[in-house]
Formats: structure tokens, sequence, C-alpha cells
């Protein structure tokens, strides 16, 4: 099963190893937004949601993403 | 002749105490941001400082035209040291802030640069004694990210006749307010920043993305009236859904840099309808300074996939092929680049002619506004930014491998011999490629092939290999 910290991996072109709850949009230059509209995708269709203007916006860090992820799967 | 936008003593005496830039920090982390205002008459106070500063690294040296690197940065001193540059008549080259140390010190020692500014530092970083024709202001890259050599050749009178066409169509006014969406090296970039300050209006030096939350709070703390983009940009405000962000004060959209799909193009439009907002459609090259065709906004619900007539002072026709509609788009006006450069002696040459083969193939309907039908040129665009594909080839061949490059817009495929793979993986060569372009990896594909198909020209057959990809794609 993907976890969260797989999809950033993917979505970004970073190692997993890199990919912690710290790491923020911007902060490195893979996430860019071209980066963060990928990984909006792949987050999408792998939880099968479908995210608010807010929530693209609001997600810029890891661990915001896993916030986000967990409010739509309620 | 009108003044020119450079000449901030005729924008100081007509704006005044109008803000002309804004640069600000830090909104969401500080409750009282920290803002930096310059309004028309300290601008021109701090260009003639600029000039002082400059002129005393220049003088020491020689008192020829000399060439002044300024990287590409979204602060006022960019800005100030730009004008001084151009009210000097020394040549301005924009460089983007993310190139790697090396490519631009490969292009410094190329070109032989003289002064290297950095947000108002000034580096000397060369002594040459260039031979600069007296009309050239401006050199642009046009493949920014391969470090290509090749570099455009504009006038003053390119940056100035192309600046005035461009406040004509889109009828810019003093209250225009703006916010930096491309950088300063790119040359539509530049022309956003030529005209509001023609026009004196404010601009609001932003490096946030539309996917941030600062972004949009500076949208909205400054009433932006005037908003920029590639297609890709209308691609995530389209993610985002126009409905929810906060536009109220926008007075219109302009999209130029690519095509936007013409289905994006409708939707964008039909929220501009609704909101009594405006949508321009534009195109341009580099060579011709920016702009070349803008299309009428009340023409975007009828046609989606226009690009509309020529700017003013311009004029656009087709190079008919026999028994064709369709040909090779051509441009006259003085917009159009003196010409290209590869190495320092083709700074010296004068303007070659007006007229710009623009390499799009396009078609024009009865109401004489035009349609690009396809790109005859080998480059493409990937998320806006312009890949020569003979250079990625180069790049290959450098790091011996035997590549053929095809693609279209977002999309570039490398086809890899063989017999020249050695111990490399298609991944490897992936993370290099999309390294040394500054690419996604998803606009990215490689292929080994054992054998190229040739045409009977002895020419590689690109079409058949994209054709291939395309296929496998699916």
């Amino acid at each position: 099963m993907k976890t969260i910290n797989d999809i950033f991996a993917e979505s970004l072109d970073i190692p997993l190893a890199d990919v912690t709850d710290d790491l923020s949009y911007q902060a490195i230059a893979q996430w860019d937004s071209t980066a963060h509209m990928v990984l909006i995708g792949a987050i999408e269709n792998h939880y099968d949601i479908m995210m608010d203007t807010d929530d693209i916006i609001d997600m810029s860090s890891v661990a915001k993403a896993k916030k986000i992820i967990k409010k739509y799967q309620q | 002749m009108k003044n020119a936008f450079w000449q901030t003593n005729h924008l100081a005496a007509q704006e005044q105490e109008n803000t002309a830039l804004i640069m600000i920090d830090n909104i969401l982390l500080e409750n009282t941001p920290i803002e930096e205002k310059v309004s028309y008459s300290q601008l021109n106070h701090l260009v003639t400082q600029a000039k002082q500063k400059i002129r005393t690294q220049l003088t020491i040296y020689s008192s020829k035209k000399q060439l002044l690197m300024i990287v590409a940065q979204y602060s006022i001193n960019s800005i100030v040291y730009y004008l001084a540059a151009l009210q000097l008549k020394q040549v301005v080259w924009w460089v983007d802030k993310d190139l790697s140390t090396e490519k631009q010190q490969h292009l410094c020692s190329y070109y032989q640069v003289n002064l290297l500014i950095n947000n108002g530092h000034i580096i000397r970083i060369g002594y040459f004694e260039h031979t600069i024709h007296p009309d050239l202001a401006l050199l642009m890259t046009t493949s920014g990210s391969t470090g290509s050599p090749t570099l455009v050749r504009l006038s003053y009178e390119n940056l100035r006749s192309n600046c005035h066409s461009i406040c004509h169509a889109l009828t810019l006014q003093s209250n225009d307010s703006v916010i930096t969406t491309l950088p300063f090296h790119y040359s539509f970039g530049l022309s956003i920043l030529n005209t509001h300050l023609n026009q004196g209006a404010t601009i609001v030096l932003n490096a946030d993305g539309v996917l941030t939350r600062e972004f949009w709070q500076k949208i909205k703390r400054y009433n932006i009236r005037c908003l920029y983009g590639v297609p890709y940009v209308f691609d995530m405000l389209l993610r985002l859904g126009f409905a929810r962000l906060s536009l109220h004060s926008l007075r219109f959209l302009a999209v130029a840099g690519g095509k936007l799909n013409h289905k994006k193009v409708t939707r964008v439009n039909d929220w501009c309808l609704a909101e009594q907002k405006q949508f321009f459609l534009m195109y341009g090259q580099t060579e011709a300074t920016a702009r070349i065709a803008i299309l009428d906004p009340n023409q975007v619900k009828n046609k989606p996939y226009s690009i509309g007539k020529a700017i003013l002072g311009g004029k656009l026709w087709i190079n008919k092929k026999q028994g064709s509609q369709q040909g090779e788009l051509c441009y006259l006006g003085n917009n159009v680049m003196m010409g290209t450069a590869n190495n320092t002696d083709m700074l010296s040459l004068p303007a070659s002619h007006n007229i710009l083969r623009t390499g799009d193939l396009a078609v024009c309907d009865n109401e004489g506004d035009f349609q690009i039908v396809a790109r005859l040129k080998r480059f493409i665009k990937i998320v806006g930014k312009r890949i020569n594909l003979d250079d990625v080839e180069i790049f290959f061949n450098d790091n011996h491998l035997s590549a053929a490059c095809c693609g279209e817009d977002d999309l570039i495929v490398c086809y890899i011999l063989n017999a020249s793979l050695k111990d490399k993986t298609p991944k490897q060569l992936k993370t290099i490629l999309c390294r040394y372009l500054q690419i996604h990896s998803s606009y990215a594909q490689i292929v080994v092939l054992d054998t190229f198909p040739y045409l009977s020209s002895g020419k590689i057959n690109y079409s058949f290999l994209l054709q291939r990809e395309k296929n496998e794609l699916g």
C-alpha cells in the first residue's frame, strides 16, 4: 500500500528518506508550483478525493498535507 | 517622439508621489508586514544614485559601451539598476536568478560580461573592451534553462515601440496596479514591468506562486487590477477555481507565452464575462521584444483559438505555400529585434531588417484574425519555458550519448541509441535531463532505441519518433 510519503517522494522527484513532516513548499527546489500541481493530482487520485481551493493553498508542508487528507477521509 | 519608460525624470514629473514599486515581506509571519514603497519621484532619485555608482565602475576602465548582467530578482534595486543602465546606454542582460552558478559563469565568460549586478551590488567580473552597436539596449536569452549562448539583440527603439503598442492595446493607466507573476529575464515578464512603469502604475514585486496563501493576500491587500500568466498559470487558476479566489478588484486577465487550450480559454472567459472582466489572448516572441498580436477581448467568446491582430504599428501576414491556406506567420514592426548573437563580435552588428519569420504555421480568417496551427521551429515549451531540442541533443552528445529529441508543448521525448548507453539506465538519464532543464520528470520521456529512423533526405525522422511515443502514451 502506497503511503503519503511515497506519493510525496514520487511527485517531488526526491528520495523517500528526504520526505519528513516538516518538509515545506518552496523550501526545496524540487517542490515548486509544477510539482505542487502533480502532488495535488496524485493525492486526489490515490485517496479519491477532490480538494478545495483553500486546502490546495494550505497544503504547504508534509504535516499539513496529512492533516488535510485526514479531514477528507472522515 | 514619445518618452520611453526608462526616462524616470519624465515619470517623476508626471506621477510624482504615486507609488511605483511595492516590496513586501512575510505577511503571514509578521503582524505588521515589512513593506517598502517607492514613489515615482523616489524612483527617479534612486536611479540617479545608481547611475552614479555604475558610472564610477565604468569610467575607471573604459569609455566604451559595456555589458552588464543583472540577476533577475524581484527587488526594488534590480529595477532601479536596470533603469539606470538603460539611461546610461550600457547593455543590459537579465539572467535567471535560479540559473546554476556554473551556467551563469559560463555565460559571463562566453560573452565577456563586464559588470554583474545582483540586487544593487556591483561586481566587476571582466575587463574586456567590447565594440557594441550604439542602438543595442538589451540582450535576452531565449532558452534560459539550457544555458544556450544564443541571445536576442534588442534596441532602444524595440523596447520603446513595443511598450507603447502594448499600453495602447490593454489601455493601461496609472491606476492599473499589477503583481509580478513572471521573471524579468523572460521577455513577457519584462514587458509587464516596462508597460506598467510607462503608465505610472503600481507594481507589486512578488516572488510567490499562485498556489500560495501569500500571493492571494497580496492580490487582496493591493487591489490588483491586472493579472498576467503563461498557460500554466491559468491551469493552476482553473484548478483553484476562479469563483473561490479573491479577484474582485481585477480589471483584466491576460495570457501569453504559449497556447492555452481553447476549452480552457472558454472556461476563463466565461468567468470573465460573468464578472465583467476582460480576458486578453496575446501572442508574441522574444524576437519581437515581447508582443506581436492581441485578440480583442470581445472576440474571445467566438474565437477562443485565435491570436487576433497585430499590435499597433505592426503588420502580420502569412507566407502561403501554393494551394494552401496556411503558411508561415510573418511580422513587420519596430519591435522586431536587431538580430541574434552567438558570440561577442556579433554585439557590434547593426539591425538586420524589421521582418520576423515567426516559425509558426498560421491561418487567417475573413475578419483578419490569425490562428496558429503548428510550429515549424525545433523548440517546445515546458511550463512556458522555451527548450531548444537541438540544444538538448548537444547536451547528450557532450555526455557521450547519441540522442534524437522531439516533443510538443509540455512533453519532451529523448531517444537514446542503445549502443551509446553503456552502464547508464534510462531512469538515471531522466534524472540528469530533468535537473539540466530544471523541469519536472512528468514532462520527460527517455526511450532507448537500436537505430534512429531517417528520412530520404538523411535527416532524422522526428515526426515519426514523436508519433511513436504518443501512441505509446495512448
